[in-house]
């Protein structure tokens, strides 16, 4: 299988942002790569993450993913908790 | 107008932006900074957004109000960054031909905002700060 690097955006809102430090980085993975992977990343260089997983939403420009779906260059992937404006 | 912004914003502009010569009724609704939570005294909220996400959800929330009552135009504004108790947060206006349906849509539209919108809510009271549970 053909395996290039691509570039990745992440994202971070709220009590996610607060329990990682940041409000986003870019992200090099080797394609093909899954949103899970991306996650599991994540939750190894940011253990805190894993404590809000139940809370998490992710999102892949800026709509909202349940499941598992491959990501492509230059995604931009969001995670934060549960929304509510007002 | 779709807004979201750090900047207070005057009720004058978002009325003006529904303001029709086919309407009959223009509705607003103005969501404060309430001075109690939980029976806590509030000092602030902070107001966070996913700026694209949360437009794109504006939008879609004014284009779903348009479809499902008989309304001319809708403005909402929403505002991020640290607000004080008494401050504005938000401001929805809606223009219809009659008012029934300007009523309607006003509370359709701030409902789902309270809900959908990629906005999260901080708040520092008195016994330290905590991030109001979203719904969705």
């Amino acid at each position: 299988m053909d395996v290039r690097a691509m570039e990745i955006k992440i994202k971070f809102f709220a009590m996610h942002r607060e329990a990682v430090g940041r409000r986003e980085e870019s992200f090099s993975m080797n394609s093909p790569a899954t949103l899970k992977e991306l996650v599991e990343t994540l939750e190894q260089r940011y253990p805190a993450l894993k404590q809000l997983r139940k809370s998490t939403i992710y999102c892949i420009n800026q709509r909202i993913v349940r499941g598992d779906v491959e990501l492509r260059e230059g995604d931009e992937v969001a995670l934060f908790p549960p929304v509510g404006g007002g | 107008m779709i807004k979201i912004t750090e900047k207070d914003f005057d009720l004058k502009d978002v009325i003006a932006a529904v303001k029709s010569p086919r309407a009959g009724a223009v509705i607003t609704f103005i969501g404060t900074v309430r001075g109690l939570s939980e029976g806590d005294q509030v000092k602030l909220l902070r107001f966070e957004s996913y700026r694209s996400m949360a437009k794109k959800e504006l939008l879609r929330i004014a284009e779903e109000a348009g479809g499902r009552f008989d309304i001319i135009k809708t403005a909402i504004v929403h505002r991020t960054g640290k607000l004080k108790v008494g401050e504005d947060i938000v401001a929805v206006a809606v223009s219809a031909v009659h008012r029934d349906a300007a009523f309607k849509a006003c509370r359709f539209i701030i409902d789902e905002l309270k809900t959908t919108a990629a906005i999260w809510k901080k708040e520092y009271t008195v016994r330290g700060e905590r991030w109001v549970k979203g719904m969705v």
